[in-house]
């Protein structure tokens, strides 16, 4: 398939994705119930993101983690983000001790 | 709020998400070229495609000669989470004319949806123009970044071997972790992410709405149950 036609095509379906419930052609509106199930989106979808980063899961049942630069440092953005400091500071200081463990660890 | 402060206010909000999405950008552009597409079509997949996961599975896939069925279905399982955030702006989103309605939509990622329910949270009303900054500014580093990745190219080797990821680890704890004072957020991250782990395994393209899905009925469930 032409390039150009299958960016197009992936443009289109990654818009429909987000735009079906921006839409008036659907008429239905979600109940307080599914609001309530809805309102765990983005802590559930934002920590499917980012644990597998960390952790693996192997065949024989158990979980691995990507080495130990990367557990030490989640544990450390978690204590961090945990007592709501800062999310700039939080990241900045996360990636700093990640380099550091990672270049001089 | 005015709408100089308001702008301030987005741009600062999406500012720390934005930064950790750079070596994602660069490693976008990197790949495209390294796949043989031209300038444009490298930049044009971050300018209309616009996901970066979806991107990225997306031009491996080309790369290893997939057809265009596989490739619209990884780009449309990795990216279907996005229906979510959609269903649940609507009520904020719908009452807008249709111009705002489909730049919202354009603009609408994962960061920009976190940014959005935050300010939610805190002012208690919906704020188009907070959204659409936010989102912009956030298309802004991502095309930057993108552009970046494909004039390096080559040069950069394995960036993703360098640990880059680990900003989007920090980013997204970042924003996930002062909830874990709830059970039922507690509920939904712990099932949410150990699912993830485990589905990563057998369904690459489909983990990440499977795990949430059932990260979202775990806490829909413990709400219920200690209401």
């Amino acid at each position: 398939m032409n390039t150009w036609l299958l960016i197009g095509l992936m443009s289109f379906v990654t818009f429909a994705n987000r735009y079906v419930f921006f839409s008036k052609t659907i008429t239905y509106h979600p109940g307080e119930k599914f609001k309530t199930f809805l309102s765990f989106s983005a802590q559930a979808i934002l920590t499917a993101l980012w644990v597998p980063i960390v952790f693996h899961w192997h065949d024989a049942g158990t979980i691995s983690v990507t080495n130990t630069h990367y557990l030490i440092s989640t544990l450390f953005v978690l204590v961090l983000s945990f007592f709501r400091v800062n999310m700039l500071l939080v990241v900045l200081m996360g990636l700093s001790l990640f380099f550091a463990l990672k270049f001089w660890g | 709020m005015s709408k100089k402060q308001l702008f301030r206010q987005a741009t600062l909000d999406i500012l720390p998400l934005a930064v950790a999405v750079i070596p994602w950008g660069i490693l976008s552009g990197a790949i495209g070229v390294g796949i043989g597409l031209t300038f444009w079509q490298a930049q044009g997949m971050s300018m209309f495609v616009f996901a970066g996961a979806a991107q990225l599975s997306a031009m491996t896939l080309m790369g290893a000669g997939a057809g265009w069925l596989a490739i619209n279905g990884s780009v449309f399982a990795i990216s279907s989470r996005h229906m979510l955030y959609s269903l649940d702006l609507r009520k904020d989103v719908y009452t807008l004319p249709v111009k705002w309605r489909v730049v919202l939509a354009f603009f609408l990622t994962d960061e920009m949806y976190a940014v959005t329910k935050a300010y939610h949270d805190k002012h208690k009303r919906f704020s188009p123009w907070y959204s659409l900054v936010a989102g912009s500014v956030f298309y802004l580093f991502w095309n930057v970044s993108t552009l970046v990745g494909i004039v390096m190219g080559e040069k950069i080797g394995h960036l993703e071997n360098l640990g880059l990821d680990f900003a989007i680890v920090a980013v997204f704890i970042a924003i996930t972790a002062a909830n874990l004072r709830q059970l039922s957020m507690i509920a939904a991250t712990i099932t949410s992410g150990v699912a993830a782990i485990y589905f990563k395994e057998i369904m690459p393209d489909g983990y990440v709405i499977i795990a949430s899905l059932l990260g979202m009925s775990a806490g829909y469930l413990v709400s219920r149950i200690f209401r």
